[in-house]
């Protein structure tokens, strides 16, 4: 009977374990970042009498789009006949 | 001697009997050929004096499956019928019967067809077999132009020389409007073609010059715009990109909405270094104009079925737009040869279906009118819908490279805050000064409104907003 006792409180045990174990992580779908207000304003103080000239800055430029050919214009102007 | 004679009686007649019985079917079968051909060809010829050119076309594309080629008096026929009915009816037969036969409409018909599905060499084959007197000459020179200058081979220009030189006198001589027309814009879209060549080498300047020549009323007009922006934008002169760019704001071609016009318009602003310009009409592009890409993308997901678009060049669908992309798209496609050739037939198919129908003609002939009839408004419904996909993906694809630009715009003003400089001046506008002007090339100052003799020859006179000066030293 005792084995039995054991084994029940056991089990129940365990199962509450499990139980408080769950948790849901609830991430946001979709961010949305507002970029329409591009005014960027601000003021560079001037630098006491003790500064460091810092490391000049690396410029990276993104690939803005450029037309290299109308190869697609070709095709589709010959599609577009019949 | 008795059994002797009596025994080459037997053979004899064996033989006699056995000739017979073999020969007699293969007559039979030979007669009831010829006798069904004689009648196709008849119902062919009944159906085309009848100007039922649809039911014509079938009995005589059965006679030529039954045959397994064609005589020259049914290709004679062919030719007349399918002057009538257009291409579009070939749609609905095997493309392995028509390679059987040997015709001009049927070559043209194939080379479209083969370079549709990118088998440039058997496109180019059946182009080529177009002799130089046929009226579709030019048609087949441009395909073969085309098509080489796709493939990278400098061989094209001799078949675009052919298609301008031939097109030219064809349009000399032709008698109706609708045929000068077509010749006019077949060498068009040739010499169109040599300077998008002189595009893809960097030799802008002369591919502007070629532009130039072809009329503002032709019908491709309105495209070119963009492509002599994208030169004049590669010569560094924005101000006349620009005011070519804002033709597309006059009322005469509202219809022509091109979202690619919008990043280039941006690209200007923002290689002027006039960043406030470039926000603003980023900020135009996504309010409005993905807004509207949004309305119709919906729209389109709404109605898949390919007949559904065909009512946009019946007009039955007019009291229906309210999308202004509709309406433009709309619009654009009813100026384009195919569309026009192909409704063109399917109005004659619809003619013939009901003039039958009045008469009283047969089931099976009604039934195999209502088939084409269905078949060609697929077709052009297609057309239709991918042209709206098209469109989506376009605005899609711009939604993207403006996002990119906005950005860039960002990353300069940092730069430019960081380095404690300011641009030299706010929002900077120029003048006559800062407007480049060929020989050839005319000037209109924008007095409010839009002329129609002055579209495509417009140029801003912005002043380069790019120089950098310190903070402190402006104020």
């Amino acid at each position: 009977m005792t084995k039995y006792c054991v084994f029940t409180l056991l089990f129940f045990g365990l199962n509450l374990s499990f139980a408080q174990e769950r948790v849901v992580e609830k991430y946001v779908k979709r961010q949305r970042v507002d970029l329409g207000n591009m005014e960027i304003e601000g003021e560079v103080l001037t630098p006491g009498d003790l500064s460091i000239q810092g490391d000049k800055r690396k410029r990276f430029r993104m690939k803005l789009y450029d037309r290299e050919n109308f190869k697609y214009e070709i095709r589709n102007d010959v599609l577009n006949l019949r | 001697m008795k059994t002797y004679l009596i025994f080459i009686l037997c053979i004899t007649l064996n033989l006699t009997g056995f000739s017979k019985d073999e020969k007699k079917p293969v007559k039979k079968k030979e007669q009831k050929a010829k006798s069904s051909s004689k009648l196709f060809y008849k119902k062919a010829v009944k159906h085309y004096r009848n100007k039922n050119y649809n039911l014509s076309l079938y009995f005589l594309f059965s006679l030529i499956k039954k045959n397994n080629g064609v005589s020259k008096k049914e290709n004679k026929l062919l030719t007349r019928l399918l002057g009538q009915t257009g291409t579009l009816p070939l749609y609905l037969y095997d493309p392995e019967l028509l390679e059987q036969i040997n015709n001009p409409y049927i070559s043209l018909h194939l080379a479209n067809h083969y370079f549709k599905k990118k088998d440039y060499k058997k496109s180019m084959a059946y182009a080529s077999s177009v002799p130089d007197s046929n009226k579709f000459y030019p048609e087949a020179r441009l395909i073969i132009g085309s098509t080489l200058q796709l493939k990278g081979d400098p061989q094209f220009k001799t078949y675009l020389k052919q298609c301008i030189k031939s097109a030219h006198k064809k349009s000399g001589g032709a008698f109706a409007k609708k045929f000068k027309l077509y010749y006019d814009l077949i060498r068009e879209n040739c010499q169109i073609n040599y300077a998008r060549e002189l595009y893809g080498k960097d030799k802008y300047a002369r591919s502007n010059a070629i532009y130039t020549d072809i009329p503002k009323t032709a019908f491709s007009w309105p495209y070119l715009l963009l492509e002599k922006a994208w030169n004049y934008y590669q010569l560094k002169d924005y101000n006349r990109s620009l005011g070519l760019l804002m033709t597309y704001e006059s009322p005469l071609l509202a219809s022509y909405f091109l979202p690619e016009a919008e990043i280039l318009k941006a690209l200007n602003y923002y290689n002027l270094c006039l960043y406030n310009d470039t926000a603003i009409l980023i900020e135009k592009f996504f309010k409005v104009y993905k807004k509207r890409s949004l309305n119709l993308r919906s729209y389109v997901k709404k109605h898949k079925d390919a007949e559904f678009y065909f009512n946009f060049i019946d007009r039955k669908l007019n009291s229906k737009l309210d999308n202004s992309y509709v309406k433009s798209l709309k619009n654009q496609l009813k100026k384009k040869l195919k569309v026009n050739l192909h409704y063109g037939s399917y109005k004659k198919t619809r003619k013939e279906y009901k003039r039958l129908k009045a008469k009283g003609a047969s089931k099976r002939d009604l039934e195999f009118l209502e088939f084409t009839m269905k078949k060609m408004r697929e077709r052009i419904g297609r057309h239709v819908q991918e042209y709206f996909y098209y469109f989506i993906n376009q605005i899609n694809f711009v939604a993207s490279e403006m996002f990119n630009i906005r950005l860039e715009v960002i990353s300069r003003k940092k730069d430019l805050l960081y380095n404690d400089k300011t641009l030299v001046a706010k929002r900077a506008r120029g003048g006559l000064e800062n407007v480049n002007r060929d020989t050839d090339e005319y000037f209109f100052t924008f007095q409010g409104a839009f002329w129609a003799d002055e579209l495509g020859d417009y140029s801003f006179g912005l002043k380069s907003n790019c120089k950098e000066v310190d903070k402190n030293n402006k104020e």
